[in-house]
């Protein structure tokens, strides 16, 4: 039904929920990095919030649609064209059968995602390659409400490490270059590291870790279940999306928010 | 009554529940406990459960229901000091390691002793975790406790058998790894070959 021409950096099929209940497995969460934007992509073309998609990460992909489709899209605001004619985010856009769908890049964000009505097969779990053909989910319509994702900058509210009540977290940090869906590494003013040997735990989503080099990491949708370095803060459920858009180089700030505040503001 | 955990939140959508600071299969046992209760209760605010040596990591979903929720449904747990017994699991082994005799020297063993220490101690596969299918196993002899190497290999295949410090475990994956190697295995290591629990023996071949 697609025919990837051209993969780009790294585009996955992907959707909101990922792969729960495995992480006793050490399986992690996976699923669309940024989900507000996939979500919102998805009720673009009236399909369930839960329905597949493409996510282009850095570079995006050339796509020939080799049947009629309408799609969408959302995220990172890469530049795209269909059959060389520039086309806006965040609007439906019908496409012929044999309409080719080309997606660049964005000097902001760095994840853009394309939902196509009826969702796709979510059967491959590894980077599209040229070549590979993707084919439709054939999902109902569904009349669905999403939130516009925030797109392009890294301010990120945080809750305290249980075992670290006083904010660790007041400088600003800098996206590193090797960051990826399992860890965005931090560089900035080296934190002590807390003094002895901890046991392995369990590690939950947007846990930020402070390893001995003092650079804190944020554990992210592909990271390892368990690990032993200390968690100083965790990101809150509403800002994980923003997570999924924080490009190298990028500024990061944090602000202390507690439990009931971050409750207050996944429900808002 | 059984132990009651110590409740922590973890994240605003996970709670952590600690039975102790302390690796024993003992402390393991109740976390085991709590998890299959959990897996098997399987209340629908549940997104996964993270068991480790002495903790188990809930995640729930936010929108759902509240850490209070969830720690008063960790207290309904029903009163069992004992998680029951899992599977047993044969792995077969060829102990070939580039780090058996390494590991035979270090303990003033000849590498058969150290085969047949490996091989007749029967595991408790604590938690999984790190990484798809990598098993935390309890029950390494002491003799064999041996520290990591100093420097990690770049590549270390998969189905490799290694032992760091008190620890010993098989590759499910080929990734980089500083664990002392003293054998391989063909065993298909899918994400779910064991569950926490389980009991695992090495047979060698």
């Amino acid at each position: 039904m697609i025919r990837v021409i051209k993969a780009g950096a790294s585009t996955r099929l992907v959707d909101i929920i990922g792969t729960p209940r495995r992480a006793h497995l050490g399986v992690s969460i996976g699923g669309a990095a940024d989900r507000d934007s996939l979500a919102y992509a998805n009720s673009l073309v009236k399909n369930p919030l839960t329905a597949a998609g493409l996510e282009m990460t850095l570079l995006g992909a050339s796509l020939g649609f080799l049947v009629p489709a309408h799609f969408a899209l959302s995220g990172a605001p890469f530049a795209a064209t269909l059959n060389e004619v520039p086309i806006p985010h965040h609007q439906t856009i019908d496409a012929a059968a044999g309409a080719v769908l080309r997606l660049q890049s964005s000097p902001h964000g760095i994840r853009a995602y394309c939902a196509i009505a009826g969702g796709l097969a979510l059967n491959l779990h590894r980077p599209l390659r040229a070549g590979d053909t993707l084919e439709s989910a054939h999902l109902p319509q569904a009349h669905t409400i999403a939130r516009p994702p925030e797109i392009g900058h890294g301010h990120l509210r945080v809750t305290a490490g249980h075992a670290f009540p006083h904010p660790l977290l007041r400088h600003e940090y800098k996206v590193a270059p090797a960051s990826n869906r399992q860890a965005i590494f931090l560089e900035g003013p080296p934190l002590p590291s807390p003094p002895g040997n901890m046991i392995t735990e369990g590690l939950p989503l947007g846990a930020i870790q402070l390893p001995p080099s003092g650079q804190p990491m944020i554990l992210f949708v592909d990271q390892q279940t368990t690990g032993g370095y200390p968690v100083i803060a965790t990101v809150i459920h509403r800002d994980l999306p923003k997570v999924g858009q924080l490009r190298p180089q990028q500024a990061v700030t944090f602000t202390y928010v507690t439990f009931e505040e971050a409750q207050r503001l996944n429900r808002a | 009554m059984g132990n009651v955990p110590e409740c922590l939140p973890a994240s605003d959508a996970s709670l952590l529940a600690r039975f102790g600071n302390e690796l024993s299969i003992a402390v393991n046992r109740q976390v085991i406990a709590l998890f299959r209760y959990l897996h098997h209760a399987s209340p629908p605010w549940l997104i996964n459960l993270h068991p480790a040596y002495c903790t188990l990591l809930i995640d729930f979903h936010p929108l759902l229901t509240t850490h209070a929720e969830v720690e008063a449904f960790v207290r309904q747990q029903p009163d069992t000091h004992f998680a029951p017994i899992g599977k047993r699991i044969d792995i077969p082994v060829r102990y070939n390691g580039p780090d058996l005799p390494f590991v035979a020297e270090t303990h003033r063993l000849t590498p058969a002793q150290v085969v047949d220490l490996h091989s007749s101690a029967e595991y408790l596969v604590a938690f999984l975790g790190f990484a798809p299918g990598f098993a935390y196993l309890f029950g390494l002899p002491t003799q064999l406790a041996t520290p990591r190497l100093d420097r990690p290999r770049p590549q270390v295949p998969a189905g490799s058998v290694g032992i760091a410090g008190q620890q010993t475990g098989i590759y499910p994956a080929a990734s980089p790894g500083g664990w002392r190697l003293i054998g391989e295995t063909d065993f298909p290591l899918h994400p779910d070959w064991a569950m926490p629990g389980d009991r695992v023996r090495f047979i060698p071949q």
